[in-house]
């Protein structure tokens, strides 16, 4: 951290928050309040006067309040600036009947109680989002009797006791007596893999933790008894079974079970913890100088503000959500910005490192020229038809349509993906997607059924999974009807009604729409899009009485050439159930609704 | 050895509803046998082999289990299941079946419960017991001879204990 403030190149913000951020890729304006510190960041020499002074003692937020602050305070060691800084909560006041001590006594008359916060407003290029994460709190797993007995603590306090910069600077001690433990028991999986209390994921680092802190207590004082509890121990990257293996070999013992109840000595302050051994098929009993509980990592309880700011989503478990989950892990849902750390899931310091760095070449890649190059496929929209309903901002998956109420939608061009799911959306006409456009898609659907209608199966299919899929079917020398016509379209969600239904009226017996797996989207999630579109027409061939079935919504992915035909297959077999009198029928009624449609619009246009 | 091949895998449907939460999702974390105190009764209550039992369809195994009568209905392993299983419900639920599956089914609890009135032995800290100052048996149903004749007469009232007279003689007669 010291390494960045004191890089040229680089501004670090501390005790700022983001309010607001304006603009797309490429030209970001955020406004940051910068908080005020009451302090002269620039004079302040760190003398530590002021907190000599400083009458008002705090629980210290470092220590995880095993330690204590005062009011005017440095917040840990090497934090940037290097400066004092007075927490308005706790400051008595700078009345000087009141308290204003420090004011008084620091030499270089730096401290200020009037300083007010700033605004200031930044332009950048990228953004990237690393916010990190919180720790569960276990007090509400009350049978593990975190605060209620004082020598049983989380992961975080045991790392605070044993570290050198710690409060009791690495001479380790239990809370309750000052004496060292020497019987120490690990909890794993404390608020993870959790159904009912907690969070249902693993939390990724907690094994490494432990097993980590067991091998430091080890190597520290080789006299220590340590027992783990654990439901499955989780080494799985490089170096970590050899590290358990080491762990093993100190004689650290691994129990497989988990405690159900932890009490208390009255008298010695020990704790006494009932597992059973899953293992041996035992209930045994442990006595423990310290019960260390190993926490779970939870998303950042105020992230939403900041999340809103930029218009990302998060997944169910809070995290955030990247682009894609394997092609663009590092990219938000918004262009121009980007993930790095625990903000997006649980992980340990070298797997944030190689996201950041990952994020850091993304994000200079837009920085190091003055264009963007984005693909040609983009939305246009034609002023004059757009009635500024907003239908389309709201489809958007990338938040790239700029629409205020009255007045008509505006593309951001830099932001814009190409899915199209806003001109299937629309209805108006007034959005077109350059090279998927309305006429050349409805001019392939006519196409497709210009002969022998009744012999077609009209399949629609999205670029990058299910097109890919007949790709793979092809290639992989797969049989399948040769009696499909093929419309490809960038994404499933481009899929306009009016296209279906117009190669339902023109004689197509079974029409499919394909398209990439939930959560596998391209597009982030367009597909949903894709989803309530065929639900909806669903309910409208099913109320002019044509068999919903022979509408088809499949989800094919790039990997699944066998399911592509094995799908055909399955259609051919329903199209040649659709009888002569059945499409007949569809095109009499399409037609009439057609016209319906029509003469309602024309009523609407005159008046 | 138990061989799975003549397992009723499907057993678990038979015994256990939607509201027990799904045994299925069960990881043998063992959180529900380390806070029981029936666990600590001889024979020990292991509500977590028992749930594996139902879930491997181990049938015969299951029918002559006795421990699930010595459940004490203290509710602490459906609080502490991390997965939200109801193991202390699956307990009454094999209770249930066993009773189900045979109609001649006398739960081994009940002669205890018509000897003692209690399912768990309170005998066995006398020597404990005697030596703290205390009297050997707690004060229960047990030493008060007059709730003790009360209590059975309220068992002989129960269709089970009807169906088998035999199985509980009255002392006194």
């Amino acid at each position: 951290m010291m390494d960045a403030g004191r890089h040229p190149r680089i501004e670090l913000m501390t005790l700022s928050e983001v309010e607001e951020v304006n603009g797309y890729i490429g030209n970001f304006k955020v406004k940051v309040r910068k908080k005020a510190r009451y302090v002269d960041e620039k004079e302040c020499t760190a003398c530590g006067d002021c907190a000599d002074v400083c009458p008002v003692t705090y629980p210290d937020e470092y220590q995880v309040g095993l330690g204590t602050r005062k009011a005017v305070y440095i917040p840990f060691a090497q934090a940037v600036p290097s400066s004092y800084v007075i927490n308005p909560e706790n400051c008595l006041g700078s009345n000087p009947i009141a308290c204003g001590k420090c004011a008084e006594r620091c030499e270089k008359k730096c401290i200020d109680f009037d300083i007010q916060d700033e605004i200031v407003e930044l332009e950048v290029g990228a953004i990237i989002v690393a916010t990190g994460m919180d720790t569960y709190d276990p007090t509400e797993m009350d049978e593990y009797g975190y605060t209620r007995f004082q020598n049983v603590v989380t992961s975080l306090e045991f790392e605070r006791l044993i570290c050198a910069g710690g409060p009791t600077e690495g001479h380790f001690v239990r809370p309750g007596d000052m004496n060292r433990p020497k019987r120490i028991g690990f909890v794993q999986c404390v608020g993870s893999r959790m159904e009912n209390r907690g969070n249902p994921y693993c939390s990724n680092i907690c094994c490494m933790n432990t097993i980590k802190d067991s091998l430091l207590l080890k190597e520290h004082y080789p006299d220590t008894e340590i027992f783990v509890f654990y439901i499955d121990l989780r080494a799985f990257g490089k170096g970590f079974e050899d590290l358990l293996k080491r762990s093993r070999e100190a004689g650290v013992n691994y129990i497989r079970g988990l405690p159900g109840s932890v009490m208390e000595d009255p008298e010695t302050e020990n704790l006494i913890v009932d597992v059973e051994n899953t293992t041996a098929g035992r209930l045994e009993q442990y006595n423990l100088d310290m019960l260390v509980l190993s926490v779970g990592l939870e998303p950042r309880g105020d992230g939403d503000p900041l999340r809103q700011a930029l218009n990302l989503s998060k997944t169910s478990d809070g995290f955030l959500l990247e682009a894609h989950p394997k092609l663009r892990p590092v990219d938000a849902s918004t262009p121009g910005v980007f993930l790095a750390g625990c903000v997006e899931s649980p992980k340990d310091v070298k797997d944030s490192v190689t996201q950041a760095s990952a994020a850091v070449a993304r994000a200079s890649h837009i920085l190091t020229s003055d264009k963007l190059t984005v693909e040609a496929i983009t939305a246009t929209i034609d002023k004059e038809k757009c009635t500024a309903c907003g239908a389309c901002a709201k489809v958007c998956p990338y938040g790239a349509i700029r629409w205020e109420k009255k007045t008509p939608a505006e593309v951001i061009e830099a932001m814009c993906a190409g899915c199209g799911t806003c001109a299937a959306e629309c209805k108006f006409d007034a959005i077109n997607i350059k090279h998927f456009s309305d006429e050349a898609l409805m001019a392939q659907t006519e196409s497709a059924v210009a002969e022998n209608a009744s012999e077609r199966i009209v399949a629609f299919a999205c670029n990058w999974c299910s097109y890919a899929g007949g790709d793979g079917a092809g290639t992989s020398r797969l049989q399948y009807p040769p009696n499909a016509r093929i419309i490809r379209t960038m994404c499933s969600g481009r899929v306009d009604e009016r296209f279906v239904l117009r190669a339902f009226e023109l004689g197509a017996p079974i029409v499919l729409v394909s398209g990439c797996h939930f959560a596998d989207c391209h597009y982030i999630d367009a597909n949903r899009a894709t989803q309530r579109r065929v639900d909806k027409l669903w309910d409208k061939l099913e109320k002019l009485g044509i068999r919903p079935e022979r509408l088809q919504l499949e989800w094919i992915s790039a990997a699944e050439g066998q399911k592509f035909a094995t799908v055909m297959r399955e259609i051919e077999k329903m199209r040649q159930r659709v009888t002569a009198e059945e499409i007949e029928h569809t095109i009499k009624v399409l037609k009439e609704d057609r016209g319906k449609q029509e003469s309602k619009r024309k009523a609407k246009a005159k008046v | 050895m138990i061989d799975l091949a003549e397992a009723n895998t499907g057993l678990w449907k038979d015994i256990v509803t939607e509201d027990m939460g799904d045994i299925r999702k069960c990881y043998n974390c063992g959180t529900c046998i380390s806070g029981c105190p029936a666990a600590e009764g001889n024979p020990p209550l292991l509500i977590r082999r028992l749930v594996r039992m139902v879930l491997f369809g181990l049938e015969d195994e299951l029918l002559d289990d006795e421990t699930p009568w010595a459940c004490v209905s203290c509710n602490q392993c459906m609080e502490m299941c991390p997965q939200g299983v109801k193991p202390f419900e699956v307990g009454l639920a094999i209770r249930r079946w066993q009773c189900r599956e045979d109609e001649t089914y006398i739960p081994p609890s009940l002669p205890e419960l018509w000897e003692i009135g209690h399912t768990q032995s309170v005998h066995k800290q006398g020597e404990l017991r005697k030596s703290l100052g205390l009297d050997e048996s707690p004060p229960s149903v047990v030493t008060d001879h007059e709730s003790m004749a009360n209590f059975r007469k309220m068992l002989k009232e129960t269709a089970i204990v009807k169906s088998a007279p035999y199985m509980f003689p009255d002392e006194e007669e």
